[in-house]
């Protein structure tokens, strides 16, 4: 249990599930902006939130086929 | 004499001696950068006007050094991953990768952030505001860069382990590799404090 919840596997599924949070709430940050501040850059968070999560699914399917 | 633990397990603690070591250090870590997280929130809350960070800094900067952080990140878990599965052209080329993207990220800071603040008269003695960023990113800065050493090391000279004692070196990359996710984390945190609230 220790093992496996101290490896670099595991801290780097924490890593990816709050960079996702953080591109999300950037992407809010900006379009919360009452003068439109940097739009395109919202779009790109919430675009990078999206990539993350579905690298984050295939690292973690991809860590189960690595030699332990 | 040889070193007892270093690839396998000890039996109390479940893990080699190594992992067990960067965990106690990323503890101090957390204390040292928690601390000063602190110290910024009792500074912020306590002060009757706080300058906004993104009216500032620039924001747009601070967005392209967090993804450049998080690609390193990511090359950095493949650089492993490769020595997992013995493919030690692919470590060379990832770890290669994520040493750029750190040096890539201390050019940004220093010569696209600091250099321009300097330029408009923003020193760390300017305001309250400037003095606990230049605190916070200057010391993860510092911290960057001995990442890039270290991974500097085991991408050149260190790299001979991997021939003599391979496990001993897979050990050490996944070490190296806690190091830099922790370096990462710290600034995900870091941006949204500083550069959007």
């Amino acid at each position: 249990m220790i093992r496996s919840s101290v490896s670099l596997k595991a801290f780097h599924i924490f890593f990816i599930i709050i960079s996702t949070t953080v591109a999300f709430g950037f992407g809010v940050w900006v379009f919360m902006q009452e003068n439109g501040y940097h739009f395109g850059f919202g779009i790109l968070s919430l675009l990078a939130g999206v990539s993350l999560i579905i690298y984050g699914i295939k690292v973690f399917k991809k860590f189960k086929e690595l030699p332990s | 004499m040889e070193i007892p633990y270093t690839v396998s397990p000890r039996p109390d603690t479940g893990i080699h001696n190594g992992k067990l070591g960067i965990w106690l250090f990323l503890a101090s870590e957390v204390m040292l950068f928690g601390a000063l997280f602190s110290t910024y929130i009792l500074l912020r809350t306590s002060a009757i006007d706080w300058p906004l960070g993104s009216d500032n800094l620039n924001v747009p900067l601070g967005t392209f050094n967090t993804l450049i952080l998080i690609i390193s990140s990511v090359t950095m878990v493949m650089a492993w991953a490769s020595l997992m599965m013995k493919d030690f052209k692919k470590y060379k080329l990832y770890m290669g990768l994520t040493i750029f993207l750190g040096i890539l990220f201390l050019v940004v800071k220093i010569a696209f952030e600091y250099a321009p603040k300097f330029a408009h008269h923003h020193y760390p003695s300017t305001n309250t505001f400037f003095g606990i960023y230049f605190v916070l990113t200057g010391l993860h800065a510092l911290h960057v860069l001995g990442g890039i050493l270290v991974n500097g090391y085991f991408w050149g000279p260190g790299s001979k382990m991997w021939k003599k004692a391979p496990q001993q070196f897979i050990n050490r990359i996944e070490i190296a590799g806690l190091y830099w996710h922790f370096v990462d984390l710290v600034w995900i945190f870091l941006f949204p404090t500083l550069y959007l609230l």
